[in-house]
């Protein structure tokens, strides 16, 4: 837990909350907030896609199957222009990404803590873009290519590029973990100095707390939330696209 | 992880409350059950959205594509019946002007038939009205002939009942024609 303490109050930034601890054979399994929220979030897409993909037809005359369309069509598009053709099978992964990511990091907007406001989250995704990473490298050049590739140019290199390669999930995660954590901060500092403020001015109660954080939010949350899966995502995609050894 | 601590506190850091994870930390836990999660909205995602929208899609481009063909397999048959159409016209224009052709020469033919059939009639005609012209004045002549010959033995028997002068002989004849001339 960190504490901002100013004069007379304190501001909590914490971790999310455990609800439980299990204990599996020794290993400790924390039950948090981040995981329940989670199921939230999958939940409520559960739901939206039920809804959306009600009753598809093929002349399709409804406004929620064309917004199904829309969201599927989009995302062969991204792969398409971003990568190409071939790596259409990564259209669903980058989908589930995008929108776990966005849902989640909107979970705020309803009062819930976002999970990706926690590093194991966004290190969890950005593990799985490495160990694509990784595959599209055996893929493209087997075993042998991507030895060499660690040795180029120079085999001098070969610290830095091991180095490199563990940069990408660490830096994707941190960039996405970090975005949302400010956000919460920042968050949490607004709606404690509008508390003070108020109490400054002489307001019986924390007036400027109603309303103003709420407006405010919507650069730090929407905009955050939907700009960071983003980036989660077209990063994702270069970082693979870029990993085809065979394109040397 | 010490810089951030420092980094996000600003001013002061309590020691750890144990009903929350720190902000920046590991846990397996969650790192774990994070895939588990992302896996199973992976296959919300692939069975519910993507398999479902893009069954309806590729069903829908597959009877655009068949529309396609058919449009341009109509279109086809459309110029081949255009086609055969105008072969078919211009054939009957050539049919019809033979038929013409045919017909006004047989016409012609058939007056000018007409015209000889008539032509040979009426010089049959022709002739066979000569020919009773011409039997009756024979007839008329056989006639005369006859006549003249009972006259000539009429008129010698006379000259044979009386001997006259060769004057006589004259006169009488003329009598007898004058004669024969009133009986008649």
């Amino acid at each position: 837990m960190f504490s901002i303490v100013s004069m007379n109050s304190t501001i909590e930034v914490n971790g999310p909350r455990i609800y439980h601890t299990f204990d599996i054979f020794g290993f400790k399994f924390n039950l948090t907030e981040t995981i329940v929220v989670q199921w939230v979030v999958i939940l409520l897409i559960l739901f939206i896609i039920l809804y959306l993909t009600k009753n598809l037809k093929v002349d399709a005359d409804t406004k929620r199957q064309a917004i199904a369309e829309k969201i599927v069509i989009t995302f062969q598009n991204l792969i398409k222009n971003t990568m190409d053709e071939r790596y259409s099978p990564l259209r669903v992964y980058i989908a589930t990404i995008f929108s776990f990511s966005m849902i989640s990091s909107l979970m705020p907007m309803i009062g819930l803590r976002a999970p990706t406001t926690n590093l194991m989250v966004t290190l969890g995704w950005a593990l799985l873009t490495f160990i694509m990473i990784f595959i599209n490298k055996i893929r493209t050049g087997g075993i042998k290519g991507y030895v060499a590739s660690l040795f180029q140019p120079f085999p001098v290199m070969l610290p830095l590029n091991i180095i490199g390669d563990i940069a990408v999930p660490v830096a994707l995660s941190l960039r996405h973990f970090a975005n949302l954590v400010a956000g919460l901060i920042i968050s949490q500092l607004i709606a404690f100095g509008l508390g003070a403020l108020s109490s400054a001015v002489g307001l019986p109660f924390e007036l400027f707390r109603i309303g103003i954080p709420a407006i405010l939010s919507l650069y730090f949350d929407i905009f955050s939330a939907v700009m960071q899966a983003f980036v989660f995502c077209m990063l994702t995609m270069v970082y693979i696209y870029n990993a085809d050894l065979s394109a040397d | 992880m010490e810089f951030l601590n420092t980094a996000l506190s600003g001013i002061k850091v309590i020691a750890a409350d144990s009903s929350f994870l720190p902000l920046v930390g590991i846990d397996i836990g969650e790192l774990v059950i994070t895939w588990a999660n992302t896996l199973i909205l992976f296959f919300i995602f692939k069975k519910l959205l993507f398999g479902r929208v893009e069954k309806v899609l590729d069903k829908r481009n597959a009877i655009e594509k068949e529309r396609l063909l058919n449009a341009e397999k109509a279109e086809k048959e459309a110029l081949a019946i255009k086609q055969e159409y105008e072969e078919s016209l211009a054939s009957a224009k050539s049919e019809a002007d033979e038929i013409v052709k045919t017909s006004v020469s047989k016409s012609n033919k058939l007056a000018e038939e007409i015209v000889a059939n008539a032509k040979q009639k009426a010089d049959y005609i022709e002739k066979q009205a000569y020919a009773k012209i011409e039997m009756e004045k024979q007839k008329a002549l056989e006639d005369l002939q006859e006549q003249i010959s009972e006259l000539i033995v009429y008129a010698s028997s006379k000259v044979l009942e009386r001997e006259v002068g060769e004057d006589d002989n004259k006169r009488l004849i003329e009598e007898l024609l004058v004669s024969s001339q009133k009986e008649k």
